[in-house]
């Protein structure tokens, strides 16, 4: 009954000491994500050499906190500066930014952390409603049938994110390549070593991330001098919302709630495009579509609730399946890993308080949220005075830190700065990030799965097309790579017939 | 020739390079097909289509601009590249790895922050260097002694006062 797990997990959850990491991680979460160059997955990466020496159920707490904190902290720059800290508040921007200018960016913040909270908290029950059953259904998975699920998670992230479907499949094999290097545990064979006794133990997911993340991005903002400037808008007009504009609001935000929390849950559909979703919507119910693009307060209102909603969505399949579908989601796994406890169906029934205590700090930091962003937009947007040169030159600082914190071994920095210079490569030349660390924690665990498959079957490939939830997922996987590239052709041709 | 089309090509070669490592991957007891070679196998195939169809891409974009000569929007590349920036971070990066076990973590870091600092195009260097060694110096104290995770003093061992075990 999850009721009453809920209410244990509330009894973790509501503890004092919990709460204050609540409290750390909601707060550092807003902070990061109103800064440009750092966002949730560094931070818990980052971390994770840190928050190692606390319990778990602490240290998820903190980066339940974080995931929230950021989504809510990029909406604050997207509306008063036109820059959204994260990808899920991108939509954000072009009514939010048109408000802020209009004088209405108090409202703009105001709809968009109320409806932050409300959706939040759709999400977040939802996501104790279904995890329980999503679980029971996880138990009835085989290695086949888990090995087709990543297969859908991987063609999903490559060809649905991204503008082709070549580079995002370049970048997903880049990072299943980096994967294969170390031991492999099953046979005591090395891979990909070649001789380099720091390679012995594979490249840390960590590592790659922080490469990937603050290196790559910070050689290529350093090299782009148009990228370094930008105006703050200041908060003018009321701080509350007007009669009419709680009335333009509620509605978007519950919509945005349904859009969010169900997208979230898919493989790629991370926290993007919901937001895309809800404003479409949106704008195809307004009475007043000519207004969206130029200040329509739906158009903030409902991708705001939606990012938040799909926020709790992604942690269905990660806490259910072990299958994360976001960056910051492939990072909170390896943090699991470092504690030795392997997300999955057992997960509920091994580390209870754990789960439902996660889960009810959801709750209590979404509510910190609201108190914290409310009345304190204005204050947070101050941050954004620390200049650029001294902000990268701070993140570059705990980049290293946390790169050598982890074994103490210049050889980990020497993969930093390969890793870093990848991902410089990638960013420059429009290849997607995500797919790579996706490739790089998923790798291995598919490999898994799919060797094991294959002993039970003595090595018989149709046992992958035999187990009917293998066979449909993987034509899924399968559609979700050529469904783009088949819309965009038949696109081409309908446009080519006219024309 | 267009730079994606070099990444192809790199790209289509690490596929042959993990491909050739895979040939040589062994093991006892497993069934066929679960081995340790098949999954590098994939990669590797994975690899050189994937190489290949960033090739295809690149070459088709690259005629459709010839195509498209006169008009300046299509012929415009990506950004201005900032090789100063570029290069002033990478050295900040250099200099911490080369530095941090000779001459400490509060030096590395502080070298680190002060050369991308001038990277992002700050015209300050006493300032920068000043706000770089005191953000250096606290976090080497509250990473030392407050969460004993341990980073080597290097030359300023005498002032950072080693951690009391």
């Amino acid at each position: 009954m999850p009721l009453t797990d809920l209410a244990q997990g509330f009894a973790v959850a509501l503890n004092p000491i919990n709460l204050l990491w609540s409290f750390v991680g909601v707060t550092l979460g807003t902070a990061i994500g109103i800064l440009p160059g750092i966002g949730p997955a560094l931070t818990i990466a980052l971390l994770l050499p840190v928050t190692f020496q606390m319990s778990p159920v602490s240290a998820f707490v903190i980066f339940g906190g974080i995931y929230y904190g950021a989504v809510y902290g990029s909406s604050t720059t997207a509306i008063l500066i036109n820059t959204p800290g994260e990808t899920g508040s991108v939509v954000t921007a072009l009514d939010g930014y048109q408000m802020a200018r209009q004088g209405r960016g108090a409202a703009a913040l105001a709809t968009a952390a109320i409806g932050s909270f409300v959706a939040g908290t759709i999400g977040t029950l939802a996501l104790s409603l279904v995890s329980p059953y999503a679980a029971r259904l996880a138990i009835a998975f085989g290695p086949a049938d888990y090995f087709a699920l990543m297969c859908v998670g991987f063609t999903a992230v490559s060809s649905l994110l991204g503008s082709s479907t070549a580079r995002g499949l370049t970048s997903l094999f880049l990072g299943l390549a980096i994967g294969l290097v170390g031991i492999d545990l099953q046979s005591g064979q090395l891979r990909y070593v070649f001789g380099l006794r720091p390679l012995l133990d594979g490249v840390s997911v960590v590592v790659a991330a922080v490469g990937l993340f603050a290196v790559g991005e910070a050689l290529y903002v350093a090299s782009r001098s148009d990228l370094r400037e930008e105006e703050v808008t200041p908060v003018r007009g009321s701080v509350w919302m007007t009669r009419e504009e709680w009335a333009r609001s509620w509605k978007p935000w519950l919509r945005g709630a349904a859009v969010g929390f169900p997208i979230g849950t898919l493989p790629a559909g991370g926290t993007d495009i919901p937001t895309v979703l809800s404003y479409m919507l949106e704008k195809r119910l307004s009475k007043r579509p000519e207004e969206f693009g130029r200040g329509a307060i739906e158009g903030v209102a409902g991708p705001e609730a939606a990012n938040n909603a799909a926020v709790a969505g992604v942690l269905v399949p990660l806490l259910t399946f072990g299958l994360p579908t976001s960056s910051t989601a492939a990072i909170m796994l390896v943090a699991f890993q470092q504690y030795g406890i392997q997300p999955g169906p057992l997960l509920f029934a091994s580390n209870a308080e754990l789960v439902w205590g996660l889960i009810a700090s959801l709750y209590v930091g979404n509510t910190m949220l609201l108190l914290l962003n409310l009345p304190l937009a204005g204050l947070w947007v101050r941050l954004l005075a620390i200049p650029k040169p001294y902000l990268y030159g701070g993140i570059l600082v705990f980049s290293v830190l946390g790169v050598y914190g982890l074994n103490n071994s210049v050889a980990d920095l020497v993969i930093l700065v390969v890793i870093g210079a990848l991902g410089f490569l990638l960013r420059r030349y429009d290849f997607p990030i995500m797919p790579v660390i996706l490739g790089l924690v998923l790798g291995p665990m598919a490999e898994v799965q799919f060797r094991r498959a294959m002993q039970t079957s003595q090595g018989d490939w149709t046992v992958f097309l035999t187990r009917p939830a293998s066979a449909v997922l993987l034509a899924v996987a399968l559609a979700a790579l050529f469904g783009p590239t088949l819309v965009r052709l038949a696109r081409r041709r309908a446009a080519g017939g006219r024309g | 020739m267009s730079a994606r089309l070099v990444i192809a090509a790199a790209v289509v070669g690490l596929g042959l390079l993990v491909g050739a490592g895979a040939a040589n991957f062994r093991a006892i007891g497993a069934a066929p097909g679960a081995g340790p070679a098949i999954f590098p196998a994939l990669v590797a195939i994975g690899l050189v289509v994937s190489g290949i169809l960033v090739g295809l891409e690149a070459w088709r974009e690259a005629r459709g601009r010839a195509a498209a000569a006169g008009d300046v929007a299509a012929q415009a590349g990506p950004a201005a590249f900032d090789w100063r920036g570029f290069l002033l971070v990478a050295a900040g990066l250099a200099a911490f790895v080369a530095l941090v076990e000779r001459a400490g973590f509060v030096l590395a870091a502080s070298a680190l922050f002060v050369l991308v600092a001038r990277g992002f195009g700050s015209r300050r260097p006493v300032r920068s260097a000043a706000i770089g060694v005191v953000l250096a110096a606290v976090v080497y104290v509250v990473f030392t002694r407050g969460l004993g995770l341990p980073l080597p003093a290097g030359i300023l061992e005498g002032v950072l006062a080693a951690p009391p075990r």
